[in-house]
């Protein structure tokens, strides 16, 4: 899919933004109930019936901006009631990341097939012949379905000789892989939190705009502004998603002038689990395991485990870069908050899990941030960058076929090694892989699933097209001192050291 | 000849708002317009709230948008060329 940015991504950066400089400049509480007046006022564009639903889509948006829940019980608060509220208590923590904006939804239309008015009421009457289940009769001089006895299999739309029968879709439910998303009653979207894997592609497949994230931005510039120590780790994905090309340096000067005590690339933590999961390979592949699952994305692992539960012992027991890099990062400045910066959104809900990663934002996020707070990246003078701790096999876990291929060279130490590595982008595809492992038809024995097409650089929270971040990525790839995760020196050390602390523990 | 400067902020706050969308657009643009078209980047151009901003042949655009900026420039394009006619 091309990534462009489109009137609904711009209200929920612009509410992101917004909502993030009140809280940079102390005044949250004071002005953030005259917030959705402001945003409906510099909008020129009227999408909704009213200036009051618009703004009261607004009031939701900032609510979600603010990263709390769209309950009923926080339907009936004022904002800054709100505002004082999120900024005292932590949040509930077993919720799905992703929510529906109720009132933004337009509860699209539910029935598939739909005659219009291009029905002719011919003599043939195709489309009635066609149903299998004759729910269609002609009434009034034109053909029309029996919403009741229509089965959705699309025979009459294929025989009526005028197309004169649409195949109408709710964008959010054809987008999730997994049925998570759902037409309540009232028509309007419903998300089973069992089911979803915080992939993401709802929220951005909807025209409405209608199903957003919720942010940690609040927490995060508390943080920044207050006593802690914060440690920023950006997700490999990072290249070229700032407009700098495929340089960071303008990027890390700008983290350090928000307050970051320390950035760093989570693609040094790509090195120890490319490291520590082609060691785990050799040991359980084949002899105690016919084959190994990636573990680095949070929405195939959970996909794994509430899709296709059987196959969940095959993960591997390493835990994500994201994680591998905190706890070295704990142990290297204890009692600092870690920030995760990357383009996924069930990052937020693996970090909220892990317990280890304090806080999580997207690099959607994260520019509002910059923006917040009056930082310009194309300003920033050039300054040399810093060698980097991570390989370019690390790096290459941005992209889809990176973790496999980082796997293929991590497993030459060891020998002569039977590994054939598959990979699979997109949930749909991850389902498909993981049905042909099961029944062992899959030409490969490790599967690398992304949830998002493209792999991390595709997901929801990234603001270039795949198209440009992988052209970047591959050029700091070759530029980069040290190629291959195996001839990376302190990698090496780190898996020593760290050793069984990488994976995860099993819960027996 | 005839020649079109167009102008795009690089800055985050454009950025974020879809800058890069019309920097495919110009690149788009220049392959087919070639040497008539000159590309200048701004750091800022001091309207972050309404961006993404671009300077046509010096003057302001503010929330441009891909289609729009293409209009424009080709639109500048056909009245160059009238002139030099």
């Amino acid at each position: 899919m091309t990534l462009q940015v489109n009137e609904v991504t711009k209200i929920r950066r612009k509410v992101l933004t917004e909502t993030a400089r009140l809280h940079w400049n102390g005044s949250l509480v004071k002005q953030v109930d005259q917030l959705p007046e402001r945003l409906t006022a510099e909008h020129e564009h009227r999408y909704r019936c009213c200036e009051f639903k618009e703004k009261a889509i607004y009031a939701e948006r900032i609510k979600l901006a603010m990263g709390l829940s769209l309950t009923p019980e926080h339907a009936k608060k004022r904002l800054s009631t709100l505002a004082r509220h999120s900024l005292t208590h932590s949040h509930e923590k077993n919720r799905s990341q992703v929510e529906v904006i109720d009132i933004a939804c337009d509860g699209c239309p539910i029935d598939k097939y739909f005659i219009t008015n291009a029905c002719r009421n011919c003599l043939g009457h195709n489309c009635q012949q066609a149903c299998p289940r004759g729910a269609i009769s002609i009434v009034g001089n034109q053909a029309y379905i029996d919403q009741s006895r229509c089965v959705e299999c699309g025979l009459c739309r294929k025989a009526c000789k005028y197309g004169a029968i649409l195949e109408v879709h709710r964008p959010c439910e054809a987008a999730c892989p997994v049925n998570a998303i759902t037409a309540d009653q009232d028509r309007k979207a419903y998300i089973d939190k069992e089911k979803c894997t915080d992939c993401g592609n709802c929220m951005v497949s909807c025209p409405f705009g209608a199903i957003s994230d919720h942010s940690q931005l609040l927490k995060v510039i508390d943080w920044l502004k207050g006593e802690e120590k914060t440690i920023a780790m950006v997700a490999p994905a990072v290249i070229g998603q700032m407009g700098q090309k495929e340089k960071l340096g303008p990027l890390f000067q700008a983290l350090k002038k928000l307050g970051f005590d320390r950035a760093e690339e989570v693609s040094f933590g790509a090195d120890l689990v490319a490291l520590g999961e082609s060691e785990e390979f050799v040991q359980r592949v084949p002899e105690k395991d016919p084959y190994l699952l990636s573990s680095c994305c949070p929405a195939f692992v959970k996909l794994v485990k509430a899709h296709r539960p059987d196959q969940s012992e095959h993960i591997s027991t390493m835990v994500s870069p994201m994680a591998a890099l905190a706890k070295v990062m704990k142990e290297e400045m204890p009692d600092s908050k870690v920030v995760f910066i990357g383009p996924c959104i069930a990052k937020k809900r693996e970090a909220m899990e892990s317990k280890i990663v304090d806080g999580v934002l997207t690099f959607e996020e994260l520019a509002a941030l910059f923006v917040a707070a009056d930082i310009n990246l194309a300003t920033l003078e050039a300054m040399p960058e810093a060698s980097s701790r991570a390989s370019k096999d690390g790096q290459g876990f941005a992209a889809a076929g990176g973790v496999r291929d980082a796997m293929a060279k991590g497993l030459q130490r060891y020998g002569q090694v039977d590994f054939r590595g598959g990979s699979a982008q997109g949930l749909d595809e991850c389902l498909a892989q993981l049905k042909l492992l099961e029944k062992s038809e899959a030409p490969f024995n490790f599967l690398e699933g992304m949830a998002c097409s493209g792999g991390c650089l595709g997901g929801p929270g990234a603001l270039v097209d795949t198209r440009q971040t992988k052209r970047f990525l591959e050029l700091r790839g070759s530029q980069l001192a040290c190629q291959a995760s195996g001839d990376n020196p302190e990698a090496l050390e780190k898996v020593k050291e760290f050793g069984h602390r990488l994976h995860k523990q099993s819960k027996k | 000849m005839t020649k079109i400067t167009v102008g795009l902020c690089a800055g985050t706050s454009c950025h974020l708002m879809g800058g890069m969308d019309l920097v495919t657009v110009v690149e788009e643009l220049k392959k087919k317009l070639g040497d008539d078209l000159q590309v200048q980047k701004h750091t800022c151009l001091n309207q972050c709230r309404k961006g993404p901003n671009v300077t046509l042949n010096g003057r302001l655009f503010l929330g441009m948008t891909p289609e729009q900026l293409k209009n424009e420039i080709l639109a500048l394009h056909d009245l160059e060329e009238e002139k030099n006619q």
